[in-house]
């Protein structure tokens, strides 16, 4: 169930006397922790589907965690790139095989046309990210998240649709255009980003 | 849920196949481009006549980015064949090599329809554009360029490679 709820856990039964254990249970062990720099604390947001969400928030800006940890840092799952090779084969070479199998063209179209695409639009946010100098870890997630908090306090209904803000790092800047939900609270929660690497002249 | 609340969450969050085809809809054209491409197969899966009207939606107003724009033209050529050739007839000449890539891939599954007219004509831009392509480049990838030129090499022009 904890497995469930949260999409990294990890449990660990410790010995503590010949009959007695307890459960260790490490939240997210692998993934993101905001650094105290940032003021910000790691909360849940529910989902109407009852989803949870893990989210940094910062007074009322909320920026959910896996939307940049896992898909802005090119960790959208690897396709099957194997299966698809071997359909895309079979449907060449043998057409009346593959076509009297339903599956067969389901699984491809599933394959080819969902999970190659977003695998590398995933991949190609990260190599926009390695290209301003920067790589895969916990203080480049911090420094993304830390401008879109700051982002976020200052988006009203009127800038929240595709706001447009540069990120600076080593080698060069990145725009970063963000979309806003304001919730009826006053809530602001990031919905999507987009990275466009800015070409600098001379 | 509606198409509102669903991209509060990431693509992985999302159960597709519960959702109705006017939220599919509604997300296939929307900014969080994860989610586009994932209803817009959804909506392709369930052989929805609606995925052939969005796809060329997003084709010709060059609507979400280049990934979204080549499940676009997979989901069309599926569903509707003389549309999605008027496309590539007009587009293959200039289209990113990413887009470009999935045309190749698709002529290669598809041989026997692309070995007759109309669509025969494609095979003469798709080699004009190899040739000015530099072999270095990325895309189309390598297996695909091969593959296209062993299918269609006795089909429109010829094509020397840049060495």
């Amino acid at each position: 169930m904890l497995r469930e709820k949260y999409k990294q856990a990890s449990i660990k039964l410790v010995k503590e006397r010949e009959t007695t254990y307890h459960v260790e249970v490490k939240i997210n062990p692998e993934g993101y922790t905001p650094s105290k720099e940032l003021g910000a604390e790691l909360i849940e947001h529910i989902a109407e589907n009852g989803k949870r969400i893990l989210c940094v928030k910062k007074g009322s800006v909320k920026v959910p965690v896996d939307k940049i940890n896992i898909y802005c840092m090119g960790k959208v799952p690897m396709y099957p790139k194997e299966e698809l090779q071997q359909l895309q084969r079979l449907k060449q070479s043998e057409r009346k095989k593959f076509d009297a199998e339903p599956q067969n063209e389901e699984r491809l179209v599933f394959i080819r046309d969902r999970l190659k695409h977003n695998w590398e639009r995933s991949q190609e946010m990260f190599e926009t990210i390695k290209q301003i100098g920067w790589g895969d870890s916990v203080e480049v997630v911090d420094r993304i998240i830390a401008h879109l908090l700051s982002v976020g306090e200052g988006v009203t209904v009127e800038t929240r649709f595709r706001h447009s803000s540069e990120l600076e790092a080593p080698l060069g800047g990145l725009k970063v255009q963000s979309t806003w939900k304001i919730l009826p609270d006053g809530t602001k929660y990031l919905s999507t980003i987009n990275f466009i690497p800015i070409e600098r002249g001379g | 849920m509606n198409s509102e609340n669903i991209d509060f969450l990431t693509d992985d969050d999302v159960d597709y196949k519960s959702l109705s085809e006017d939220v599919l809809k509604e997300l296939a054209l929307c900014d969080e481009l994860f989610i586009a491409t994932s209803a817009l197969v959804e909506l392709r899966l369930r052989k929805s006549a609606s995925s052939a009207i969005i796809a060329w939606k997003i084709l010709s107003k060059t609507l979400g980015d280049k990934y979204l724009q080549a499940t676009a033209i997979s989901v069309l050529f599926d569903m509707n064949q003389e549309q999605a050739v008027n496309f590539m007839l007009k587009q293959t000449q200039y289209c990113d090599p990413y887009i470009l890539n999935t045309i190749m891939e698709l002529m290669i599954e598809n041989e026997t329809y692309f070995k007759s007219e109309p669509a025969s004509s494609i095979v003469g831009i798709v080699k004009e554009r190899l040739q000015k392509l530099d072999n270095s480049t990325k895309l189309p990838e390598s297996e695909a360029r091969d593959r296209f030129l062993h299918i269609y090499r006795y089909v429109g022009k010829n094509y020397t490679s840049i060495v």
